[in-house]
């Protein structure tokens, strides 16, 4: 593709380096933005350089925050016995638009997926197990894609001989669905619906 | 089902193409490349989701093209419209929508057009490896129960992941054991789960094969079809009944052949090794069928398709037979023919020679014809 302007050629290279976004849209975001104001042009700027300034992940729950420990792991409402184990941080903001958890989170960034080359180490798990101290029950949540489902068992065989409750939100979650796309009233029955792994 | 209608863009040779079919026998001819098979795979697209023929869609696309888009239009049995779009752009997912919804996966439309098809490619199901027999049934399956594409889709990912698994602890000796054991257990259950379906499968369709054979052929041997999961012992009817039998099976086989699979780096054990024995006369047809009744065989599994999917789905399918005239003589062709009328369903043939089948098709039968040339289709009247 050969452009007028090599600024336009990097900023649609960009934009069509993310996730779901095509060269077209890439373009036609890139021409956007060329016809906005240079405030708006100058406040992206900005705040693009923000998000990786002051974004970092809590030291406890490992969810993105400003603070650390974030708001929901430094709440003194929240019941801090139960942790809900996800994939990643889009997880945990479904689940708190439920207003159906009261307990903390831990977001695991990612599963195992051998395929892909990640291990155990290549996701938050050894993390859990160190704040495990005071925790009476650990819930999965995790999709119910194959691979979540044996992360899922991964973490209930390390937790299980702790004298932990392990449960996993099971029915109501359609399989092969992700729980970010989930409506409020299945991930709510997922929830009243964990069992025992 | 009948589709009245169906229009394929820059699929292969057809850069646009749109034709009404009719309700009962549709006759496609054309020379060999001329495009007369893209119209049958075109209706599998829109029913199974992809060809028939063993190919990716993207060497499907018009090579000119960037797409293919195909839609479908019908009627199912209850009289009510149904409709069904694919479209694809080489190197994206699939867009699916149909009667009932957009942005589909492939899973969500198999079924919804029940379909059988022939092609001289299918040979293989009576002739070639387990292979091509564990297809054939994986076809009707499929169809017939979303569970069982469910499990068979969890299992291919599952042997993958194991192999995987077991693939890196052959060239470098590292394997995470907990996780191994946990992929294991997950094969063993969808193996189990998927075994207990074939199994069952086989013993409502052998009923179905037996009636076609007898209609198909006018000899007197006996047909029948075997399940043979791999390194099973014997199956016996009380066995077979439940799930956990094939669970503890799988489980044994794995312990046996544990070994084996970290020195070989692969997965040994599966229904991904399930052989489906077609016999004649108690004797495996593979070794003992004649040229004849290798034929025989091939269309009167595919008529008990017919029955059984009518009969599980409750809806009509829809006959594709491909080009399989030319290798049928004449009063097997004849035979063959009378056979698909009586279904009285909609179907679509194709033949490279248009005089021959004129011949055998009863005149006043409404048949409706078309000429196929370079992807170009014409109703000859
Ligand atoms: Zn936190």
């Amino acid at each position: 593709m050969i452009y007028t302007s090599q600024a336009i050629e990097k900023v649609v290279e960009y934009f069509s380096s993310l996730p779901s976004i095509g060269r077209k849209s890439a373009q036609r975001l890139t021409y956007h933005l060329l016809k906005q104001s240079p405030e708006f042009v100058e406040g992206f700027a900005v705040s693009l350089n923000e998000l990786k300034q002051y974004v970092k992940y809590c030291s406890k729950c490992f969810n993105y925050t400003e603070t650390d420990p974030c708001p929901i792991c430094s709440s003194q409402k929240r019941d801090n016995t139960v942790i809900c184990v996800v994939e990643d941080p889009n997880d945990v903001m479904a689940l708190e638009k439920t207003n159906g958890f009261f307990g903390l989170y831990h977001v695991l960034h990612g599963v195992l997926n051998p395929l892909d080359g990640i291990s155990y180490e290549d996701i938050k798990i050894k993390e859990l197990i160190a704040r495990l101290s005071g925790i009476e029950e650990i819930i999965l949540a995790l999709n119910p894609s194959i691979e979540g489902e044996v992360t899922s068992q991964y973490i209930a065989k390390i937790i299980k001989p702790l004298d932990i409750k392990v449960t996993k939100i099971a029915s109501g979650v359609p399989v092969g669905s992700s729980l970010e796309f989930s409506d409020e009233l299945t991930l709510t029955r997922a929830l009243e619906g964990r069992v025992v792994l | 089902m009948i589709i009245n209608s169906l229009t394929l863009q820059n699929l292969r040779n057809h850069t646009f193409t749109e034709i009404k079919l009719g309700d009962k026998l549709n006759v496609i001819y054309g020379l060999n490349g001329s495009g007369k098979t893209t119209i049958l795979e075109a209706i599998s697209i829109t029913s199974i989701s992809k060809s028939f023929l063993p190919v990716s869609d993207a060497t499907i696309i018009n090579f000119n093209e960037q797409y293919f888009s195909i839609l479908a239009k019908g009627t199912n049995d209850l009289l009510l419209p149904y409709f069904c779009g694919v479209k694809y752009n080489a190197g994206k997912r699939k867009i699916i929508n149909n009667s009932y919804g957009d942005s589909l996966t492939p899973k969500d439309i198999i079924g919804e057009i029940p379909v059988i098809i022939l092609s001289p490619d299918f040979k293989n199901i009576t002739f070639g490896a387990p292979q091509d027999r564990r297809q054939f049934i994986d076809t009707i399956l499929s169809q017939s129960s979303k569970a069982y594409m469910e499990d068979l889709f969890e299992l291919k990912k599952c042997l993958k992941q194991r192999n995987n698994m077991l693939g890196k602890y052959q060239k470098e000796g590292v394997l995470d054991k907990m996780q191994f054991e946990i992929w294991t257990e997950m094969l063993i259950k969808t193996a189990a789960e998927i075994m207990y379906r074939r199994q069952l499968f086989i013993r409502e369709f052998i009923p179905f094969f037996e009636q076609a054979y007898n209609e198909v052929s006018s000899g007197i041997e006996k047909v029948s079809l075997k399940y043979l999961p791999y390194h099973f012992p014997e199956l016996n009817e009380k066995d077979i009944q439940n799930k956990e039998y094939f669970m503890e099976i799988n489980r044994k086989i794995y312990d046996d052949l544990k070994f084996a699979e970290l020195k070989r780096g692969l997965t040994l054990f599966g229904p991904q090794k399930d052989e489906i024995a077609i016999n004649i006369n108690n004797s495996a047809a593979k070794e003992t069928a004649s040229q004849g009744q290798h034929k025989s065989l091939l269309i009167s599994l595919k008529f008990a398709e017919f029955e059984f999917l009518k009969k599980i789905r409750n809806e009509t399918p829809i006959i594709l037979f491909d080009d399989i005239f030319s290798e049928l003589d004449s009063s097997r062709s004849n035979h063959t023919l009378e056979l698909i009328l009586n279904k009285n369903a909609q179907s679509i043939i194709t033949i490279t020679e248009n005089s021959y089948i004129k011949q055998i098709v009863p005149q006043k039968l409404n048949t409706k014809y078309f000429k196929v040339n370079s992807g170009i289709v014409e109703v000859v009247e």
